[in-house]
């Protein structure tokens, strides 16, 4: 119950959080645009190169820019995946599979051509899926402001996630995105659970809606928290590894921005 | 827990979950290798080994796996045994078997390229086609390809949203420079006398012959060495049309006999470069001959790398001939080379690791409402979602690859919050005093809302790039729709039973 009181008191002050959280990640998005002339850095695969995934059991050095494999269960190291962008890769391959010791490898060759024209699909298929799901929210909810703040909500958590991955230097790649647009998915639910119980349960107060939101809510975000660590922690596949990490530096930014962002909107405008 | 399984939303689930598993139909014992396809022509078909027989072992020698088919070590033109389930036959072995194989099926699930490992190639035309041209150069392109085995070879057009064509070719257990110069050959080939053509690749060409008396490496003086190794010829059949037999005839009237030779040679061109020039023998001279003989070679450091590179280079040949040539030029976008040991364990680790995930969904919802009776059902709910997603896959013949796993984590991810709103509309409506109907009502307009937002922020991926994303999609437009309508209704059934 604490919590519930110290919110009900300082719910307030409490929306400072998720506006400077929203300004930071700006910030540090458009810092990045300065440095390297784009806000978020894409991989191999939004823009264009190579991606050789290689077995070996020797460790590389430093100067590759590589990710380590490793086996489910006995932890045992399966390989690399390499990220290469010049233009000799043959030359690479032979200097990369003698120092690792292996020629089992895979190469995943992408044309820059290919890879813009990807990146384009991709800012337009996320502006397509925001814009029809804040569509699908008016005709569900018949009002402006649970809509937007909804949308809001969706908005925040990406431009806070990519931040994030900006901070950790993780490459956006193409499973990344699908991770963005799943991310979106998951913030809407737990929006629409907040925004559904707090206009429609007309017998109770709004705190008390709002709580037994929290409830649910809070419950949903933290099993799928759940089950993405232990996604993350056990598969050695690359596109499962980026997509557990992002949801859940998503889902974390997601408490935020639906309990005390949009849930602070509701409570303006409901009152 | 009778009144829960004839219930009707019950029968509804177990009805799709064992329809699932029929379409799965689950063979966790099989082993070793399946003959797929029989090569027309090939000392393999006269032998009468069948397709479907299961291979068993060559020359005495157990074969459980590809890897003990390259350590058997065969020699060019030796008779050797197979041994197959159904019987044993002699065959001549021309550098390969005449038939092709494929590991037995352990299920009906088709697993996507990075999971079998093969060769992605993305191609895009070099101007735009039309519907129909773009269904012509599929058509050809898989009469090309099909040299791999017809099985595990998918060829498809996608379009981004810029409506730009692209053909995606996937080829599992392939060589990535074969297929490469397969599919960006233009594959333009003639045979001329002086500037007169007689008949080119495609539709003049009647039938290309594949078996051993009439096409492979001369028996006598086939190879020989050279200052870099070795160099073996090859030589192989070709039967064309009536009409370029007429033209062949009017051509060779007029030439003049020259030594038991015509006086022009019958140059052969491919892609307007000449590839071989054969000499006409007198008695051909205004004949309406059908039959020719194309002849190619093969270098290598040693013999038995030229005899491979010799049989390569004849059936390259014999491939371009028979499909003709390409209606429209492509490049080259984007090459995929996927090694299957990766796919093998990456495998495994993602079935295990969703296993894995939806435990401990239902450890945390234990931890919430301190009850077996709801993390039970939504364990049962999170299992049952996958079998049946994957059951519609295998159904579809869908190429279930990471992304697609992905989807599947997704759908059981988003299952999950929807069974928590239910559960939470069921807990809150007893203390309330609502009806089951209103409790159901609210739950579930919850879970449309956040249905209809999930399908529309997922039909945009679905035309992405070159569709990459396209599994992931499909299979989380599929694995929602398949919660909303079929387990999520019997889920609310088991708790509302259980209380």
């Amino acid at each position: 119950m604490n919590i519930k009181k110290f919110y009900n008191k300082n719910w307030k002050k409490l929306m400072i959080l998720p506006i400077f959280l929203f300004l930071l990640s700006c910030t540090i998005l458009y810092s990045n645009y300065l440095s390297t002339g784009e806000f978020i850095n894409k991989d191999v695969s939004l823009k264009g190169g190579y991606l050789i995934t290689i077995k070996t059991d020797v460790e590389l050095s430093e100067e590759y820019n590589s990710r380590e494999l490793v086996s489910v269960g006995s932890g045992k190291k399966l390989g690399y995946t390499v990220e290469y962008g010049g233009n000799n890769i043959d030359e690479f391959m032979i200097q990369l599979s003698a120092e690792a010791k292996s020629n089992e490898y895979s190469i995943e060759e992408l044309s820059p051509s290919i890879a813009n024209r990807f990146w384009d699909g991709t800012i337009k298929a996320v502006s397509i899926a925001i814009m029809a799901m804040s569509g699908v929210m008016l005709l569900y909810f018949r009002k402006l402001v649970p809509a937007v703040g909804i949308i809001l909500a969706g908005i925040s958590n990406i431009v806070n996630t990519l931040a994030v991955l900006t901070l950790l230097g993780i490459n956006l790649s193409s499973s990344g995105i699908a991770a963005i647009l799943m991310l979106l998915g998951y913030s809407i639910d737990s929006n629409i659970v907040l925004t559904a119980r707090a206009i429609k349960n007309k017998h109770q107060k709004l705190d008390e809606r709002i709580y037994s939101a929290f409830e649910t809510g809070m419950t949903m975000t933290l099993t799928s928290i759940v089950a993405l660590t232990i996604l993350y922690l056990t598969s050695s596949a690359e596109i499962l590894k980026i997509i557990s990490v992002t949801l859940i530096i998503g889902l974390l930014f997601d408490m935020v921005n639906t309990w005390i962002q949009n849930a602070g909107i509701l409570r303006y405008t409901l009152k | 827990m009778r009144k829960i399984i004839l219930s009707g939303r019950m029968i509804v689930l177990i009805f799709f979950l064992v329809m699932s598993l029929v379409a799965i139909s689950p063979k966790p014992f099989a082993e070793g290798l399946e003959i797929t396809n029989i090569e027309e022509n090939s000392s393999a078909e006269f032998a009468g080994i069948g397709e479907g027989e299961k291979l068993i072992s060559i020359n005495n020698k157990q074969i459980l796996s590809f890897n003990d088919l390259n350590d058997l070590n065969l020699n060019y033109g030796s008779i050797i045994d197979v041994e197959t389930s159904d019987s044993n036959y002699q065959l001549i072995y021309t550098g390969e078997f005449g038939f092709e194989l494929d590991e037995q099926k352990t299920s009906n699930i088709q697993k996507g390229l990075d999971l079998v490992g093969g060769v992605r190639v993305v191609l895009k035309p070099t101007m735009d086609l039309t519907e129909e041209q773009v269904i012509d150069t599929l058509d050809l392109l898989e009469k090309r390809l099909n040299v791999f085995g017809v099985s595990d070879l998918t060829i498809r057009n996608s379009q981004d949203l810029e409506g730009t064509n692209y053909i995606i070719i996937e080829i599992a257990g392939a060589n990535k420079e074969d297929v490469l110069n397969l599919v960006s050959t233009k594959g333009v080939f003639e045979a001329k006398i002086g500037q007169d053509v007689v008949f080119t690749g495609g539709k003049d060409i009647k039938s290309v012959c594949r078996s051993v008396e009439c096409a492979g490496i001369p028996a006598q003086n086939g190879c020989y060495p050279t200052e870099e190794g070795y160099q073996c010829r090859n030589f192989f059949r070709v039967d064309i049309s009536p009409e370029s037999a007429e033209r062949h005839g009017a051509l060779t009237d007029k030439l003049s006999v020259n030594n038991g030779y015509l006086d022009k040679k019958l140059d052969l061109f491919l892609d307007g470069e000449l590839i071989s020039s054969l000499f006409i023998s007198e008695n051909l001279k205004g004949s309406r001959t059908t039959s020719f003989t194309i002849q190619g070679s093969g270098d290598g450091i040693n013999e038995e790398e030229a005899i491979s590179n010799s049989l390569e280079q004849m059936k390259e040949m014999q491939t371009l001939l028979i499909s003709g040539s390409l209606p429209y030029e492509v490049t080259v976008e984007r090459v995929d080379l996927i090694s299957a040991e990766l796919g093998e364990s990456f495998f495994s680790s993602a079935i295990l690791s969703i296993i894995l995930a939806i435990f401990g969904v239902a450890g945390a919802v234990f931890v919430r409402y301190r009850s077996w009776k709801i993390s039970v059902p939504i364990m049962i709910t999170g299992i049952s979602e996958v079998v049946i997603i994957l059951g519609f896959a295998s159904l579809i013949r869908w190429n279930l690859d990471l992304a697609a796993i992905a989807g599947i984590v997704a759908a059981v991810g988003t299952g999950v919050d929807d069974q928590i709103v239910i559960t939470d509309e069921v807990m809150k409506g007893r203390k309330l005093d609502t009806t089951w109907r209103e409790r159901m009502a609210k739950a579930f307009m919850i879970i449309f809302a956040a249905y209809f937002t999930m399908i529309v922020s997922m039909l945009p991926l679905w035309f992405l790039g070159a569709g990459v994303l396209r599994g992931f999609a499909l299979t989380t437009i599929v694995g929602v729709t398949i919660g909303v309508f079929i387990t999520r209704p019997a889920f609310a059934k088991m708790i509302e039973t259980l209380k």
